[in-house]
């Protein structure tokens, strides 16, 4: 699709715009530039997010940033079980019913709202659901006979752990993008009590984004040629689903708006095999979407881009998956140790598995190495030293290997 | 140009060493290892010496000595790398025409090594140090071996 010039130059000042305001935002956060993105990804391509994750993760603080941040109307509320309806959606108008008229105060509440932030979503009522439901998927706000268009662009939903009930598991698939929030790292407390005592004056004022910058981005998204990954992106839905994870074509066919936003992002104009990462985020589960990641390793090894850089590596092959990688080619190799050390193949053996560990430690510090690669480091170490102190190594590795790690 | 921080999950494709220690250690440690890493190219600069994994007989894969001290580098482009858990912050499309305006910018030339500096807890930074590649040799032929002798 032909982009003029100057359409092209004010797409890239949006995009550079995108990226300098999560950059802003995610210096006020430890660890939460994934979720910013994730949020902006929402708003640009008008879906909405669910973030899944324990009490004090920084969720509705990361929400309440970006929505403060946007010049956009914003409702924000903390459901509980006895909320009523009229918390969210406002209540009737006395003045109308006496003329026999059912109309809610729509002003400041929901209906009207651009964005929209529910925390502890499924405590819900079912009242509230069914009209939230037609909110999300319609933009429509109905009670009785009155109706209106909303003007949502997104709603974030934040709740500690994904419902069993399969009826607000059917309402939660109603959320395109799900992230599951961790707390922050240990090696990350200094940083993050560094943070939050700076952030206990007063946080740095950011310039707000204007709600036309995303509308603008979401246009140029709906034009991104998508035609080159149709075929990739299908390949991937059949091997997501033969891992046993429920993907509605519904939300299949609206994850292409993310794939074109994504590729938006990345400065493109249509869509290739770096912007298909975002698919990660259609799986509901914690442990699906793992293992999403791991599945899709090499299908979403392209993935490229340069302002949703967290989320993406979130999406894809991680710090988690790269030692899970490690971990398998370094027993493999410790298993593959010729049986004399005469054999000329021994001393390649051991450049390899010095290797091995110049991989590791290029990827982990002490502080960070992932409790699998421990032991299979230590053992790497321990060969490797029994060889450089003219010792046979032989009583080091693989057995060592095995029992470490069994 | 803007770099920012990543998950240092690339594969190792180099190893640099900055500062005279750092430098003195590397040909220390290459010094004492087994005949393959020897064989591998270093360039050798002010203070600074990069070593470039290569593959070797037998071994289908690259490989690098284990060296403290050093800082792991992949190959970020073509002629171009990188620390690991670093990248550049720019659109896909831009990367390769920032990159040579950059290089131009300094009057400089591929191939070279960027290393930028982050500010502790900084994950965006638009500060790096270019070294410049132009004649690597084997380490067992470089000055680099002989500066381990002349300690």
């Amino acid at each position: 699709m032909h982009v003029s010039a100057e359409r092209q130059r004010v797409i890239t000042g949006a995009v550079s715009q995108v990226n300098a305001h999560l950059d802003a935002l995610s210096a006020q956060f430890v660890s939460r530039r994934a979720l910013l993105e994730l949020v902006m990804l929402g708003l640009i391509s008008r879906e909405h997010v669910l973030l899944i994750g324990p009490p004090g993760t920084g969720k509705s603080a990361a929400v309440q940033a970006i929505a403060a941040s946007v010049d956009a109307v914003s409702f924000e509320y903390l459901i509980g079980r006895f909320t009523e309806p009229s918390e969210l959606f406002g209540a009737l108008d006395l003045a109308a019913l006496k003329d026999g008229q059912v109309k809610p105060v729509t002003q400041g509440m929901l209906p009207e709202a651009d964005i929209a932030f529910l925390d502890e979503i499924f405590l819900g009522s079912t009242a509230i659901l069914n009209s939230l439901l037609k909110i999300l998927n319609e933009r429509t706000y109905r009670r009785g006979q009155y109706s209106m268009k909303t003007p949502l662009i997104s709603c974030v939903a934040a709740s500690n752990a994904m419902p069993e009930d399969t009826l607000l598991a059917a309402f939660a698939d109603r959320f395109l993008l799900t992230m599951f929030v961790d707390p922050v790292g240990e090696h990350e407390l200094p940083e993050l009590l560094r943070s939050g005592w700076a952030a206990a004056g007063q946080p740095a004022p950011i310039a707000p984004i204007g709600k036309a910058v995303i509308a603008e981005l979401h246009e140029a998204a709906l034009a991104i040629d998508l035609s080159g990954v149709h075929e990739a992106y299908a390949h991937i839905v059949r091997k997501i689903r033969l891992t046993g994870v429920t993907l509605s074509d519904r939300k299949i066919v609206k994850g292409q708006k993310l794939i074109a936003a994504a590729a938006l992002l990345r400065g493109a104009t249509a869509a290739g095999p770096e912007d298909l990462w975002p698919i990660t985020y259609l799986v509901q589960s914690k442990a699906q979407q793992e293992e999403a990641r791991e599945t899709l390793a090499a299908e979403l090894k392209h993935s490229f881009n340069p302002v949703l850089a967290d989320s993406l590596g979130h999406a894809t092959y991680g710090p988690t998956a790269h030692a899970a990688h490690l971990a398998d080619q370094a027993t493999a190799l410790l298993e593959s140790r010729p049986a004399l050390v005469t054999d000329p193949l021994h001393e390649i053996w051991l450049v390899r598995l010095e290797t091995m560990l110049t991989r590791i430690d290029a990827a982990f510090d002490a502080k960070n190495l992932p409790q699998q690669l421990r032991a299979i480091r230590g053992s790497l170490e321990t060969v490797l030293e029994a060889h450089s102190n003219g010792a046979t190594a032989k009583d080091a590795a693989p057995e060592a290997v095995s029992a470490e790690t069994a | 140009m803007q770099w920012r921080r990543t998950d240092p999950v690339q594969t190792v494709d180099a190893l640099i060493a900055i500062g005279a220690s750092a430098v003195d250690a590397m040909a220390a440690g290459l010094a004492g290892k087994t005949g393959v890493f020897r064989t591998l190219k270093v360039e050798l600069g002010d203070d600074w010496a990069v070593l470039f994994a290569a593959s070797v007989p037998d071994v289908d894969e690259a490989v690098l000595p284990h060296l403290a001290g050093v800082t792991p580098l992949y190959r970020a482009a073509r002629d171009f790398w990188l620390p690991v858990g670093v990248a550049m912050a720019v659109p896909d499309h831009a990367r390769d025409l920032l990159l040579r305006a950059m290089l131009d910018h300094y009057c400089v030339a591929l191939p070279a090594i960027a290393v930028p500096r982050f500010a502790e807890g900084q994950p965006n930074t638009g500060e790096a140090d270019l070294y410049l590649i132009r004649d690597p040799v084997p380490f067992s032929q470089s000055a680099l071996s002989q500066r381990r002798v002349a300690t």
